[in-house]
């Protein structure tokens, strides 16, 4: 990336054949290499004021058009408002700050948060499927209430768990996520390319509902939490439209509805490590 | 010389006392010494000049067609049985466990 001794030049200038049309703001394309070589890493080889007579800076000044600085200054937020006030006598109206100033000044200064790479937050990580999990394949799950249980595998949902269905009439397990660690994928698969999967089923639909507000404390705490869980006919009405899909194509493979209807488990001298699933 | 056919290759000749030059053009196996302890015999026997060239001993194996003759043979049926139960998938094994209980009373 050395840029070398070239005589600066305008890369509008660049294109000689090109009408200027009227256009104020032209695209700058073809950016000129860094005039400034590379001595060692981050070390260039000319000084601020050099770099600024190569780059011909000084003929480079822009300023904003001044009509938009005007407008602006109009445009003020408000920092103040007027709100009413209850009671008698009390003059009927407050003006209130509308960004108040802070309540706590800490005594000692925060320590400024060394600067981190790569670290992202839950909801940016790379979500992955192992290779043996396709839509349609038959998974026995591991853990939970269904271990054991063989179903369909139907998608990956945005924070990487499985969507996956019994379906309910064959084995009892409904809609519902599964975690990829704890599943089996086994090596059959139904064909589940012209099953719709409806798009509102996504993590905020199966996420675990709490309240978290009771409004008075001790006593009524109980009450109000959803202690038990109801089947809302959403989730009914959900899973009949994609388990009669899915129930179509099951019927195709011979033995494969009483293979979901059985179970997994392990017995004298069957060895998981052993075992083609 | 003539040589036994295994499943897999046809011994030519002796090399010493433990090793023998096999090969077995249709099955795979390149031309290869290969001590007596890796090998078993088989009933087959192939007649060729002993140290003759691959292209005969394909010659003569395919004439004797020795491929099919092995696959009839219960050694490799038994074998083909045990490489299949390998393989067997979860479902295969639901399938087999269904099969034994209607066979069994």
């Amino acid at each position: 990336m050395a840029g070398e001794k070239k005589p600066a030049q305008k890369t509008g200038e660049k294109k000689p054949g090109q009408e200027k049309a009227g256009n104020k703001t032209r695209k700058h394309k073809k950016h000129h290499a860094s005039r400034n070589p590379v001595l060692a890493r981050g070390i260039g080889k000319y000084s601020r004021s050099a770099m600024y007579a190569r780059k011909a800076l000084y003929k480079r000044k822009y300023t904003a058009p001044e009509t938009k600085i005007e407008k602006k200054k109009k445009e003020k937020p408000r920092a103040t408002l007027s709100k009413p006030v209850g009671g008698d006598k009390n003059g009927g109206s407050r003006v209130v700050k509308v960004r108040k100033m802070p309540r706590y000044y800490p005594t000692e200064d925060v320590p400024r948060k060394l600067l981190s790479h790569g670290k992202k937050p839950f909801c940016q990580h790379k979500r992955k499927l192992r290779a043996s999990i396709t839509p349609g394949t038959v998974l026995i799950l591991l853990t939970g209430r269904h271990r054991g249980k063989r179903v369909i595998f139907l998608k990956q949902l945005s924070t990487g768990l499985l969507l996956v269905t019994g379906p309910l009439v064959i084995n009892r397990v409904p809609l519902r996520r599964a975690h990829q660690k704890f599943v089996i994928a086994t090596s059959t698969k139904v064909d589940i390319s012209g099953v719709k999967i409806p798009k509102h089923l996504t993590d905020a639909y199966f996420k675990k509902k709490r309240l978290r507000k009771p409004k008075h404390q001790e006593g009524e705490i109980f009450d109000t939490e959803k202690e038990k869980y109801e089947i809302t006919e959403q989730r009914k009405k959900d899973q009949k439209a994609v388990d009669s899909q899915i129930l179509a194509q099951i019927k195709k493979v011979p033995q494969l509805r009483g293979y979901l209807r059985s179970t997994f488990s392990l017995s004298n001298g069957v060895y998981p490590h052993k075992l083609v699933f | 010389m003539p040589g036994p056919g295994g499943s897999f290759h046809v011994m030519k000749r002796f090399l010493d006392p433990g090793k023998a030059l096999v090969d077995g053009p249709c099955s795979g196996v390149r031309r290869q010494a290969m001590p007596f302890k890796c090998m078993q015999l088989t009933d087959f026997v192939i007649k060729f000049p002993h140290s003759a060239r691959q292209k005969f001993v394909r010659r003569a194996w395919e004439k004797e067609n020795i491929n099919e003759k092995w696959a009839a043979t219960r050694w490799a049926k038994k074998i083909e049985a045990r490489a299949k139960k390998a393989k067997m998938t979860d479902f295969d094994r639901y399938k087999v466990m269904k099969a034994k209980k209607m066979y069994s009373p």
